[in-house]
């Protein structure tokens, strides 16, 4: 099955500077038309029933309701549409009850720049996507680690875990990429956090298995 | 002098003897009845010499004083046993009454003849006089059970009845000495049961005191009104006592009945003028805070403390004004403790609030603006030249940590899970968040959330920071390799179980081997006994420790 074009989305957050940056992530592709913004379950109600959207892009936190009850009622009135959560919350736990009461996505906001057009998609598809952090939290809670892939880190950071996995100190690398020492050591928690590894040891050995250094 | 005179002589010395050992007395218990017993042995020593001397002297006038102080030593012997009892009340017609013996004697003497005609109504009154008298002692001895007092209700009996045949027999002429030498008996028979009645007296007096010393032991702390039917109570348990009833003295100097006992059971209102029972008693109570009060003792007989020294009595009144004193402070320490306890419980929540509002301004507020501001950024990151792109990215890093340094305070602040999600979700992801932290093997084990009856916040808060602390107890200390959680619903609470295979007690949570776990323990017991509950921290079975955390559902009233 085609996706409808242009993917119908509807904005749920009571932030209008998140929904102003949702919206400008969102209109970098034609393929996405925002249809409508809220900023509670009682608005967004409204709007479902008045533009019918194909995607409703959720946050957890709103005025009139905390956790999924918001997602429930969303979901009931717009059964057909797919849900998408986008929330700040980056405990799986959120991610595990979202899916449970029907969510296609979990999304974390500040991860949305990058993976909430992909989300999008795959929702409008019938898949179900996760940020990777909460992804791979999720698998790690239900099973084993998943191997984790070079794709899911930007170029700085592959600079900087090659520049971990090369032996070098923060300060090294900094010096190295010409960036402050702090923003290393930024990109070096996300990239962690991205990848679910927690040691050089273990950075070394994923930059050496995904050939960014050769071992 | 006659042989028929030594009789009398013995009985004076006798009766000196008696009237000596109650001046003795009186000086030394200064206790009216001692005063009226010593005057009255001397009326009867009077009377004696009286009779003596007219038998020497002949004169008419001593006779007539014989024959008025016989009657008069009768009615003050009568009056000591109505003051022993606390029965004699001035009335203006006793005056009346102790004129009789004058009148008599003076119309006996000078008018009468006939010496029946004028010894019958004498021996009628005198043994009326004594008759009553063992009739006040009888009835104090069936009050109070007092050996001395049926010694001289028996005494006084015979006394009477002998009054009566004195003048009969006389008249058939009986041996004159017979009179004297059952008057000498009798008279001993009273002096021993008025040594008697002085002993039992006493007895009962420091049996009372000991009575109600027993519950004025420091130690015994009770509230107030507690304390006080204690004493009360005590009181009642003393032989011939009906009533008793304390009166506090309030700002005004008034006497208002705080509490009663037996008879005074309900009363109330000001200290009374008079009270319808034959004996009241008073006890004075100082109290230090200036509101000193009175104890009201009413009964049947004489007042059990009636015996001991007025400084004896005195010292029991400030031990009973202490004791209550001590009462009123505990009262108001119990009261003031309570207070405490509310507010730190209010302190706690506001606490928690503050914490709640903080999170949620920080990670509602703060966190999402950075993360608007990284989308706009990567918008524009997709626009730039790929040289210029890489700068953004660095701008975009910083933006991530900053985004997570504020997800972890707000985290540590407090869990949104837990407001969001519910309790057994938020330890859930606790157990998970410490496997994936510690690599240790956690085995969780929790109810399905629906079959839980509610939580208050409070309750679920204080579970899940002491599964917070349990856990990071366990990483601090135990060198584990697995943990198990549980999280039962049994009965009226939740019982929240964390136990390890490590070092077990030695190594782990047992307190004052190490500062920090000692304080998050102790702040765990505080949090949860708050609530009603208590934390067991012990050996589990094959090493390690376990943490026993129990909360009962329906909260006792703080």
């Amino acid at each position: 099955m085609a996706p409808p074009s242009p993917i119908r989305v509807l904005l749920v957050d009571d932030h209008h500077l998140v929904r102003a940056g949702i919206r400008s992530v969102l209109a970098m592709d034609a393929e996405f038309d925002v249809v409508g913004e809220a900023g509670s379950i009682g608005e967004a109600l409204t709007l479902i029933e008045r533009q019918a959207p194909h995607v409703i892009v959720l946050d957890l936190s709103l005025p009139d309701a905390s956790g999924v009850s918001g997602l429930t009622r969303v979901r009931g009135a717009a059964p057909d549409a797919r849900v998408l959560i986008l929330s700040m919350h980056d405990d799986p736990e959120y991610a595990r009850q979202a899916v449970r009461a029907g969510a296609s996505g979990y999304l974390l906001k500040d991860d949305a720049a990058t993976d909430l057009r992909s989300a999008v998609r795959t929702a409008i598809m019938g898949g179900t996507f996760f940020s990777p952090p909460m992804a791979r939290a999720l698998a790690e809670r239900s099973s084993g680690r998943d191997a984790a892939s070079l794709d899911v880190l930007s170029q700085r950071e592959k600079e900087v875990l090659a520049g971990i996995a090369r032996g070098l100190t923060n300060k090294e690398i900094a010096a190295e990429l010409g960036i402050g020492r702090r923003t290393v050591e930024s990109h070096r928690e996300n990239l962690m956090d991205k990848l679910g590894i927690r040691t050089v040891a273990g950075l070394t050995k994923f930059a050496i298995e995904s050939g960014l250094v050769r071992g | 002098m006659p042989p028929d005179l030594h009789p009398a002589v013995l009985q004076a010395a006798v009766v000196l003897g008696l009237g000596l050992v109650s001046a003795l007395l009186a000086r030394t218990y200064r206790k009216p009845v001692f005063a009226w017993w010593t005057a009255a042995w001397t009326l009867y020593l009077l009377r004696l010499l009286a009779i003596l001397a007219f038998v020497r002297t002949g004169a008419p006038v001593l006779l007539f004083w014989h024959q008025v102080l016989t009657g008069w030593s009768a009615l003050a012997l009568l009056g000591t046993a109505l003051v022993f009892a606390e029965r004699l009340v001035f009335r203006p017609w006793l005056l009346g009454v102790a004129a009789i013996p004058l009148a008599w004697a003076w119309v006996a003497m000078g008018q009468l003849d006939n010496v029946g005609l004028a010894a019958i109504p004498a021996a009628f009154f005198l043994a009326g006089a004594t008759a009553h008298t063992g009739w006040v002692f009888l009835r104090y001895a069936l009050a109070t059970g007092s050996p001395g007092g049926g010694v001289l209700a028996g005494a006084y009996g015979l006394w009477a009845l002998h009054h009566l045949d004195y003048p009969i027999l006389r008249a058939r002429g009986a041996w004159i000495p017979w009179g004297y030498y059952l008057d000498i008996l009798l008279a001993l028979a009273v002096g021993a049961g008025m040594l008697l009645l002085v002993a039992d007296d006493l007895r009962r007096g420091i049996a009372a005191l000991a009575t109600v010393s027993r519950e004025l032991a420091p130690g015994a702390a009770r509230p107030r009104p507690a304390l006080l039917d204690a004493i009360l109570g005590q009181l009642l348990t003393l032989p011939s006592v009906r009533g008793a009833a304390y009166y506090r003295r309030d700002t005004g100097g008034a006497l208002s009945c705080e509490r009663g006992a037996g008879a005074c059971e309900g009363w109330s209102g000001p200290f009374p003028d008079r009270v319808p029972f034959p004996f009241s008693a008073t006890l004075r109570v100082p109290q230090g805070a200036g509101a000193a009060g009175a104890l009201l003792i009413v009964g049947d007989a004489r007042n059990p403390f009636a015996a001991l020294d007025r400084r004896f009595l005195a010292a029991l009144g400030e031990q009973i004004g202490t004791a209550l004193d001590a009462a009123t402070l505990q009262v108001g320490l119990a009261q003031r403790t309570r207070e405490l306890e509310r507010l730190q419980g209010l302190m706690v929540r506001q606490h928690e609030e503050e914490r709640r509002r903080f999170a949620r301004e920080l990670h509602d507020e703060s966190a999402q603006v950075l993360a608007a501001v990284k989308m706009e950024l990567a918008v524009l990151h997709e626009r730039l030249a790929p040289e210029d792109a890489v700068r953004l990215e660095d701008a975009l890093a910083l933006l991530s940590g900053g985004i997570r340094g504020i997800r972890a305070v707000a985290r540590d602040l407090r869990p949104a899970l837990l407001d969001d999600l519910g309790l057994v979700p938020a330890l859930a992801s606790l157990c998970a968040d410490f496997r994936d932290r510690s690599g240790l093997d956690v085995v969780v084990a929790m109810p399905d959330p629906a079959t839980l009856p509610k939580v208050s916040p409070e309750g679920e808060l204080a579970l899940f920071r002491a599964l917070q602390e349990a856990l990071a107890n366990v990483a601090r200390h135990a060198d584990a390799r697995s943990v198990r959680v549980r999280l039962v619903h049994a009965g009226d609470g939740l019982t929240l179980d964390v136990r390890d295979d490590g070092r077990g007690l030695a190594g782990s949570a047992s307190p004052g081997t190490d500062g920090t776990a000692h304080v998050g323990l102790a702040g765990m017991r505080e949090r949860v006994a708050a609530l009603g509950g208590d934390v067991v921290v012990a050996g589990a079975e094959g090493g390690g420790a376990a943490v026993t955390v129990r909360l009962p559902l329906a909260r006792p009233s703080a």
